[in-house]
Order: structure tokens, then C-alpha cells, then sequence
């Protein structure tokens, strides 16, 4: 394993996170959490999205498309798709401490806490401390963003789905960890429903014809991950790039 | 952004220069890179969640370069141990080469609240986030829903952060810090005995209050308080990632 992957995996795995029971949470007859109870709804009726939450496993992070969905990549993005692979991922953004664009933290094993408040949906992520912000109050999508590593992104509901446009994303930032690249024109839809309590969908399609023929999609899993806390995850040890020397 | 940074140093220094003005003061400072337009930031009485508590939520610009530069040019009598005081003679001969916030490591309390970058507040029940724009792009927890502090919290350069209201004050008790942050650039020490009490007050629809009491007996000989006067923002956080210029690491020297 490289060191570029070590970092990109990010805190160790069997960290002791804390023991602080949920309140509010439906539970079984033996205190467990209900996982199978029927989703919270806010005030105003739609699904209440709050609460920390995991991907279970790590291989949407390293692949984007580990379902196997067609991914068509253009001659300029196959090749750099594949000298990124070449290179043990030693140019990865995080290796480096710098965020994980949106598509990785949705695919991220580290926990991640929702808050859903008015007109705001914040994302809190344990990995890197980092946060991202959808806003969820009717504006549009910016014309003309400033390319950010999170882009830009609002949030409307379809029926119990909050579906989430994000444009503006700076071409610094790869898909997975296996360097899936993208362009200045890539728009990013991501579906999030939750069907019960305990369990939430996330449905990711990557748009971007400058970089692919035609859209792709992926589905990331997430479990609520309950009477817990988030853990403080800095990136502390900028020392390392410079021994990642790839081929 | 890099030149956003580079001109926000400069007028950092260029403050730093200044000679220290009276307390007050400070809460008649611009804001860095703000000009508020005319009639901003908004009149009016402190808007209300349903629950008749004070809504804090919304993009604040912190208004408190002097402080987050040079605490003592601020407060007066810092009571500082004199091991500290060898560290501050230090850390300022050296240029500030070694302050964490220079190697894009989180600011730590109270100076989360006083760099230069806008933060937002989000009011949830039982949580209130605060997520931060720069001095590293990070959020903060603050459990308001009556759980107490863990025993031994592991130390954080954020602490454990518990919150409960006060009248229409929200108190917010901190404890847990790893002891390795500066309470301003020029290196007010901290260690691991400290505990920050912030008071926040929305004093009204345009303006916050907070008042932060410095309690750490490992470095200082009693209690002190630095007070700040945030303004609403007229716009939205903008988007500050610390590593992109983290190149320049190795020309930070000092003497």
C-alpha cells in the first residue's frame, strides 16, 4: 500500500468514537436503536435528513464506479485517468490535506453529521473537519460561480428526495480516489431520500460532457451510525508529500 | 485568493503597526475586504425562534483584526505567567514562523472567532454549529441539549463545547484543548487547563456580542476576558482552503 493511499484513507478505521446515546431516537425493547422505524419529518413535513451517518464500505470512495456502471471517458480524461493510476495517486488533493470534492465525501467511510435547519442544509464531515453547505432556500443556482473545491449547491425536494444540483467545482478535485477526472463543466445531481430510520440513498450522476460521452451513475448506501459523537480529525501531518514520488 | 490573502496580511501588518488604540475601538474597525454598502448592516429588534430564544443564525464577519493580531494592543493587563510572557517575547522575535495557523492548523479558542474570516451560525435543536470560512475551513459542535461535558474529553484543538442560555445570553463552556493553539497571531500561549466561556448576545438584527473569558491557569494567573462585535454579513461565506498556499511553509523562518 502507498503512502499516498494511507493518506487518502484518512484516520485510522478502529478509532474509538464516543458513547453518547442519540436523544430523541426510536429504540427496540432492548435500548437498540430502531433502525427500521419510519423516517423523522420536520415541522413542515419533509424528511428530516439531521443525524451522523456512514458509507459502510470504502469502495465508492476508491471507485466511483465500483457498480459498474458505463463510464465513457474521453481520450484526454482515459489518459489521465490512468497516469493518476500509474502514479499510485501520488498528486491526490488529500494527500495533501486539501478537501475531498463532494462525490468523495458522499462515498467516504468516515462518519458525517447532517444538520437540516431552514433553508439550510449543512454537511459536517469527521475527515478533514471539513464542511459543505445546500442551500436549500429557493435561490438558483449562480450564473457565473467562483470555482470552489464544494462548488456551489442548492437543494429542492422532489416529493420526499432532496435533490441536490452542484455546479462550479474546480477542476482540482478527482471523483474517487482512483482519480475519475472531470472538466469546468461538470454537474454533479445527487438524490438523497431516506427510506427509514435508519438508512439513507444517495444517487450520483456525474454530468460533465467535456470529460465524458454521456452521464453515469452511482448509488452510495449510507447507514445512520447512532449515540455517537463526530471525532476531531485534523489534517496535522503536511510532511508527508514530499516522500510521495509516484513512478 | 492567494492575493486576497497576501493583502489581507498586509493590512494585518499595517494594523499591527498601528498604535494600540483605545478598547472601544475596536468595534469601530472595518472589516477586512468589506465595505458595507449604505444602511448595512440591517437596524431592527433581534429576531426569534419559535421557542422565543434569540435566532443567532446567519453569516457574521468577526470586525476584530487587533485582536486576532495583537490581544494586548487590546486588553489591557493580560495576567499572564511569566514562563508565558518568555514564550510571547519569543514567539514575536521569530515573526510568528511557528504559529499554527500558518501551517493551515485550526485556530483553537477564542481566535476561531477573531480571524479575519466570516462565520455562519446554524441554530438546530439541541445543536448549534458554527462553520467557518477560513483559518481553517472547519465547524465547530455546541450541545445544547443539557449533556454535560465527558470526564475525560481526549484533547482537541476545538475542545468539548456545551451551551446553554443565559436569559437571551447563549453561554458556551469549553474545555478539552490540546494546548498547542495561539490566542492571537503574535502567540499568547494556551496549554491544556484551558477553558473559554463564550457569551454570545445578538445585540441587534445587525450585530452580535461575544464575550470570550480566558480561564487557563496553566499559562495565565487569573480569568481575562477579550470582547468582540461581529457584523451581520452581507452576502455569503466564501470558500478558503489553507493548503492551497501551503507551499509556502518553508519560507516562514523568522530570525
Amino acid at each position: 500500500m502507498t503512502l499516498a493511499f494511507l493518506c487518502a484513507l484518512g484516520g485510522p478505521l478502529p478509532a474509538q468514537w464516543t458513547n453518547y446515546p442519540t436523544p430523541g431516537i426510536p429504540r427496540t425493547k432492548d435500548g437498540k436503536p430502531n433502525l427500521a422505524a419510519p423516517a423523522p419529518r420536520m415541522a413542515d413535513g419533509k424528511p428530516d435528513f439531521s443525524g451522523i451517518w456512514r458509507a459502510l464500505s470504502g469502495k465508492y470512495l476508491e471507485n466511483l464506479a465500483a457498480d459498474g456502471p458505463q463510464v465513457s471517458m474521453l481520450p484526454w480524461a482515459q489518459k489521465l485517468y490512468q497516469q493518476r493510476q500509474d502514479n499510485f495517486g501520488k498528486d491526490r488533493p488529500s494527500g495533501r490535506c486539501l478537501p475531498h470534492g463532494i462525490t468523495d465525501f458522499d462515498a467516504h467511510f468516515t462518519p458525517k453529521k447532517i444538520i437540516q435547519s431552514p433553508g439550510l442544509l449543512a454537511m459536517l464531515f469527521e475527515s478533514y473537519h471539513s464542511f459543505r453547505q445546500i442551500f436549500t432556500d429557493g435561490r438558483p443556482l449562480p450564473k457565473n460561480p467562483d470555482a470552489a473545491w464544494f462548488g456551489y449547491s442548492v437543494g429542492k425536494w422532489e416529493g420526499d428526495t432532496l435533490v441536490v444540483n452542484t455546479i462550479g467545482i474546480n477542476e482540482q478535485t478527482w471523483l474517487d480516489d482512483r482519480g475519475h477526472p472531470h472538466s469546468d463543466a461538470l454537474r454533479v445531481t445527487e438524490r438523497f431520500r431516506r427510506p427509514d430510520f435508519g438508512h439513507m440513498q444517495v444517487q450520483i450522476t456525474i454530468d460533465d460532457p467535456k470529460t465524458y460521452a454521456k452521464p453515469w451513475t452511482a448509488t452510495i448506501p449510507w447507514d445512520l451510525f447512532p449515540d455517537t459523537e463526530l471525532l476531531d480529525w485534523v489534517c496535522e501531518n503536511n510532511k508527508d508529500p514530499a516522500h510521495m514520488v509516484g513512478k | 485568493m492567494y492575493l486576497a490573502c497576501a493583502v489581507g496580511l498586509a493590512l494585518m501588518w499595517t494594523w499591527a503597526a498601528a498604535p494600540a488604540a483605545a478598547q472601544d475601538d475596536i468595534f469601530a474597525q472595518p472589516v477586512l475586504g468589506f465595505i458595507p454598502k449604505p444602511g448595512w448592516p440591517p437596524a431592527g429588534p433581534v429576531p426569534r425562534l419559535a421557542d422565543g430564544k434569540p435566532d443567532l443564525s446567519g453569516p457574521w464577519a468577526p470586525n476584530a483584526l487587533r485582536v486576532n493580531n495583537n490581544t494586548d494592543s487590546q486588553v489591557k493587563d493580560i495576567p499572564i505567567q511569566p514562563w508565558a510572557a518568555e514564550v510571547l517575547k519569543q514567539r514575536r522575535a521569530g515573526i510568528g514562523k511557528d504559529d499554527p495557523e500558518g501551517f493551515c492548523l485550526p485556530p483553537g479558542l477564542p481566535r476561531t472567532n477573531t480571524t479575519p474570516f466570516p462565520f455562519r451560525i446554524v441554530q438546530s435543536p439541541g445543536l448549534i454549529v458554527i462553520i467557518y470560512e477560513g483559518g481553517a475551513h472547519l465547524w465547530r459542535q455546541i450541545f445544547t441539549d443539557g449533556r454535560p461535558h465527558p470526564k475525560d474529553p481526549n484533547p482537541t484543538w476545538l475542545g468539548d463545547s456545551i451551551g446553554s442560555w443565559d436569559g437571551d445570553t447563549l453561554v458556551i463552556d469549553s474545555v478539552g484543548f490540546n494546548g498547542k493553539s495561539w490566542i492571537d497571531a503574535a502567540g499568547l500561549p494556551t496549554t491544556e487547563s484551558l477553558h473559554v466561556i463564550e457569551r454570545i448576545r445578538r445585540i441587534d438584527r445587525g450585530h452580535l456580542e461575544i464575550e470570550h473569558t480566558i480561564d487557563d491557569p496553566g499559562a495565565y494567573t487569573k480569568p481575562w476576558k477579550i470582547t468582540i462585535r461581529p457584523m451581520l454579513l452581507d452576502g455569503e461565506l466564501m470558500e478558503y482552503i489553507c493548503q492551497e498556499n501551503n507551499a509556502d511553509v518553508k519560507h516562514l523562518v523568522g530570525k
